[in-house]
């Protein structure tokens, strides 16, 4: 009974005593990411981010005080990230919120900053809805959304000679939006293209033989793929060796990443035409700058969750100081058109949804002394590749851009 | 549609997948059939075989020989780490409730992913390809890599091997006795401690061996343990929970569903799996070549009385505790409210759980705890209601079953075939639900439903309050959670009397569920009391709902007591 009793004691003061000690020093940053789910991609990003702050501060901090960034784990999970934000915004008393890899935790975790008045910036998430549809005015987001990308692609695909089209795409949100957006505008560019055989996988469990299978027997002229991690290491090598991509095009999303080309070796396959993040081969002095910092701090290049997360924290400084202060209405008018330079050229956060035009690229896979790295690659700037103003303004709720 | 080549080669391609599955698969029955213990961390041994294996693979030479010399040992090393586990754990479980175990086994998940991310790092790695079986090989115009060849010869191989170790050898007799019946093998004094950890040996290696072949096939990466040990878990239903050579035709059939479900229908794979499940379950209810189960805990068919009414002691201190809880946020720290809301939220969950398992009665217990272990690992968490409404509806006996809605019938033809035979229904309901379960969770990934955690987010929309604006949300949290309790004790006792018209046992179930003790005790225990067998007091039931024909006068007179503790049974392990 005793020792029930201590602990009972010792477990209260644990909870209790932390909160009056948290003092506000430097300004204070809520960051989340699916850290645990996901160790892949977001170690990485941690990573960058990591760096951006100790640079930050390094340069005497934003507004004269250094940034404090408390960073969370949302395990992948909604309720999960809303209660850590809970948390971070009861008990860390921070500014605001930023971060998310998954989308449907991003649009979580955007409904509570809306609820909550508290201002959110989602990093990584790519998905339409964060923007358009779930979109509100506390919420704003980095990195390019799927849409452009979808778009870039499918115009280049239009100038191919290919009629039947195969896909390939894990079944959830990602897959489907890129599969159905992908279809629509090259079907809109070329109504003589049908597509032939569309494949679904549970994500992560790609059953490869069977389904390259499948698709070399409907005999496509161009095959469209949207899987990523695993199960692309799996398509790619039943792929290589069963020949469904000999005199096949093949138009990739994320294949260049470098969390996805690593795994693949001298196995990646040639030709293909991917997103992706060329990070050895980008020469502007301001990415040669952030590569070869990454490089010094981690001893190892860096991949696009760096590359976001480093970014994101620039942009959050370029907001903060151009509100004076971290006032959420005076962050809220900051960003919205806020210029901030990144390694990959300066953005901006668009007023009319909340979106940066932040750029991407898309090139050729080439294998090259047993690693695949992007050839011909081209930049293209978001700003080029956004949904016409008339188009976001029907999709997005008039409350949000008030 | 296709022409026979491609129809052919789908044929192979399916059989060199079925191999894997079998090996995987196998080693879960094997171990199921032993121990009774639903290992969740089946998984993480595959995926444990598969690191192994690249490190291994990596330091041998590139051979024919170190490839495969390099799988054994990764295999083995797997095992070895098995009969770590068994000895040093899982011995001390095998007489907790099944859902202690699959927590236990679910904590060995997680432990597993952290140290496997600890010692090989976040990033995925891709084997070379298998030296001597780099090419490819022509098969009517279609090419088919030589490795997928020589895997489909893999399955064959290991269920010749286990048979033989099942059939010609002693231990192999033993092995088969325990799994009819534990305690009369341990009666006849065999030394079950030393046949356990065989066994899970043999089934961890198996797991191992199967992660070590798949590497040149994909990526080792973390989330390769969750992504097998729900296909695995779904051939050892179809075979028959503990049947190796039915795991061998299940894993066979699953092949083939799934390369001709490619060709086929591209858009329903992740389902078919499912449905081919379900109607096989519906013929087969066992399973393919399941047999009957025996009891083999002390709660799973005896009678024991788990709960008793609170004193008047008890009362006052619950009265207390809700005092406290209305108080708290006058004192507390603000976080210290969120923290609470959440509890309070988590108990307005475990009530509508109670709730579902009381109305259900004894058999929808079982599959209520495979369903929690899918809420636990952030699955099928909101599908509890319909597959536990549905699938767990079976009636014990004919003379119960004459209350049951037409459409439970409909959703358990099955039901049909065990009249009046309670134990023949215990192997099939876990299957049920399962299957249901896995067709309502594709369903959910494809049509966006939302899970238990998004259903959790609207909670904390509806229930959290602004931070540092208002106290109303607690205050609304602590409400509900108050309603919930309440709802159990009286409300809940007269409403599942009403349903059931008198005090037969599926009403003492439900005062189980209802009681306020569930609350504080945690639900795993309240699941647990559920299962176990429990007449109400007569002070629950007015008028002519107390006369229960069945059982006499004192019929329903009530010998209740303190939930039965089954911690004794960690101090020693069995046998």
């Amino acid at each position: 009974m005793r020792n029930i009793i201590k602990k009972a004691v010792a477990v209260l003061a644990m909870t209790v005593l932390p909160v009056g000690l948290a003092a506000a020093q430097g300004i204070r940053i809520g960051e989340l990411s699916s850290y645990s789910a996901n160790p892949q991609s977001t170690d990485s990003y941690r990573k960058g981010w990591q760096l951006a702050v100790k640079q930050i501060n390094a340069a005497g901090g934003v507004l004269g005080k250094p940034l404090e960034v408390v960073s969370r784990d949302d395990t992948g999970r909604p309720d999960a990230a809303l209660r850590a934000a809970q948390e971070l915004i009861a008990n860390e008393n921070v500014a605001l919120l930023t971060g998310t890899y998954l989308s449907h935790v991003a649009v979580a975790v955007a409904e509570f900053a809306g609820a909550n008045k508290v201002f959110f910036l989602a990093g990584q998430p790519q998905t339409d809805a964060l923007v358009w549809e779930k979109g509100n005015r506390y919420t704003f987001r980095l990195r390019n959304s799927q849409r452009t990308q979808v778009l870039a692609m499918a115009h280049e695909a239009a100038k191919l000679p290919a009629k039947r089209w195969a896909t390939i795409a894990p079944n959830y949100e990602f897959g489907q939006s890129a599969v159905v957006g992908f279809r629509k505008e090259l079907q809109r560019l070329r109504p003589d293209v049908e597509f032939v055989n569309e494949q679904w996988p549970t994500l992560g469990k790609l059953e490869a033989g069977a389904t390259v299978q499948a698709m070399i027997a409907t005999k496509p002229d161009a095959v469209f793929n949207a899987t990523f991690g695993a199960d692309l290491a799996k398509f790619v090598r039943e792929g290589n060796m069963r020949g469904l991509f000999e005199g096949r095009p093949v138009f990739s999303l994320l294949t260049g990443d470098p969390e996805y080309l690593e795994p693949l070796g001298d196995e990646a396959p040639e030709g293909w035409v991917v997103t992706g993040y060329p990070w050895s081969q980008i020469d502007t002095p301001a990415h040669t700058a952030f590569r070869s910092a990454y490089e010094k701090a981690y001893g190892s290049p860096p991949k696009i969750g760096s590359l976001i997360g480093y970014i994101q924290m620039f942009a959050i400084r370029a907001i903060i100081e151009k509100a004076g202060s971290t006032d959420t209405e005076a962050l809220i008018a900051a960003a919205r058109g806020v210029t901030f330079d990144t390694p990959i050229g300066p953005a901006t956060f668009r007023p009319q949804d909340h979106q940066s035009t932040l750029g991407f690229y898309i090139g050729k896979l080439k294998v090259e002394n047993g690693v695949g790295k992007m050839v011909d690659w081209k930049f293209y700037n978001g700003a080029d590749f956004q949904m016409p103003d008339d188009v976001v303004k029907t999709l997005r709720p008039e409350a949000a851009t008030r | 549609m296709y022409d026979a080549s491609t129809l052919f080669v789908q044929l192979l391609n399916g059989l060199s997948y079925s191999s894997t599955l079998f090996l995987v698969a196998s080693g879960l029955a094997l171990i199921f059939g032993v121990s009774k213990i639903v290992n969740f961390a089946h998984g993480s041994f595959y995926m444990l075989g598969a690191y192994i294996a690249l490190t291994v693979t990596a330091m041998l030479p590139s051979t024919v020989l170190g490839f495969w010399g390099g799988v054994l040992i990764s295999a083995l090393a797997v095992g070895l780490a098995g009969c770590l586990i068994e000895v040093t754990i899982l011995r001390r479980i095998y007489r907790a409730p099944e859902v202690f175990q699959i927590l236990v086994t679910f904590g060995l998940v997680l432990v597993f992913q952290n140290l496997i991310f600890e010692l090989w790092g976040p990033d995925e790695r891709l084997a070379p390809r298998v030296p001597g079986l780099k090419g490819v090989v022509t098969v009517f115009g279609e090419r088919i890599p030589e490795y997928n060849i020589a895997l489909i010869f893999v399955g064959p191989i290991f269920l010749g091997v286990l048979w033989w170790l099942t059939h010609r050898t002693r231990w192999g007799r033993l092995i088969r006795a325990a799994t009819q019946d534990r305690e009369m093998v341990a009666s006849l004094g065999v030394n079950q401690k030393t046949l356990f950890t065989v066994v899970f040996f043999i089934g961890t290696f198996l797991a191992g061996l199967a992660g070590a072949l798949q590497i040149p096939k994909e990526t080792a990466n973390l989330q390769m343990d969750i992504n097998i040990v729900v296909e695995a878990f779904v051939i050892v239903v179809i075979g028959g929970m503990g049947s190796i050579m039915g795991a061998f035709l299940a894993a066979i059939l699953v092949g083939f569903v799934n390369a001709f479900g490619i060709l086929f229908f591209p858009q329903a794979v992740s389902v078919l799996i499912f449905l081919v499940m379900v109607l096989i379950l519906i013929f087969r209810p066992n399973g393919l070549l399941g047999s009957r189960l025996i009891a083999q805990r002390p709660g799973d068919l005896s009678i024991d009385l788990p709960f008793r009414l609170p004193g008047r002691a008890m009362q006052y201190a619950m009265l207390a505790i809700v005092i406290a809880c209305a108080l708290l946020p006058l004192f507390a720290p603000l976080y210290m409210e969120v923290v609470m809301t959440e509890v309070f939220i988590l108990a307005i969950f475990a009530g509508s759980l109670h709730f579902l398992l009381s109305v259900g009665g004894d058999r929808i217990v079982r599959p209520c705890r495979l369903l929690w272990a899918g809420v636990i690992c952030g699955g099928a968490g909101s599908d509890a209601p319909g597959p536990a409404d549905g699938a767990g509806c079976r009636g014990g006996d004919a003379r119960r079953r004459r209350r049951r809605p037409a459409i439970r019938l409909v959703l358990h033809p099955a039901e049909r075939r065990v009249p009046g035979d309670a134990d023949s229904s215990l192997r099939a309901d876990p299957v049920y639900a399962l299957g249901t379960a896995g067709v309502l969770y594709r369903w959910r990934q494809r049509t966006h439903w939302p899970d238990a955690s998004e259903l959790a987010a609207v909670a904390h929309k509806l229930l959290l309050p602004v931070p540092g604006r208002s106290r109303s949300g607690y205050l609304r949290a602590a409400a509900c959670a108050l309603f919930a309790v309440w709802l159990r004790v009286p409300v809940g006792a007269r409403l599942i009397a009403a349903f059931d018209g008198c005090g037969d046992q599926r009403t003492a179930y439900a005062m189980g569920g209802f009681h306020p003790l569930g609350c504080f005790c945690g639900v795993g225990r309240c699941v647990d009391g559920l299962s176990s067998r429990v007449r109400l007091p007569d002070r629950f039931f007015s008028g002519d709902h107390g006369r229960c024909p069945r059982h006499g006068p004192g019929g329903r007179s009530a010998v209740c007591q303190w939930p039965v503790d089954w911690r004794p049974g960690l101090s020693f392990s069995f046998g």
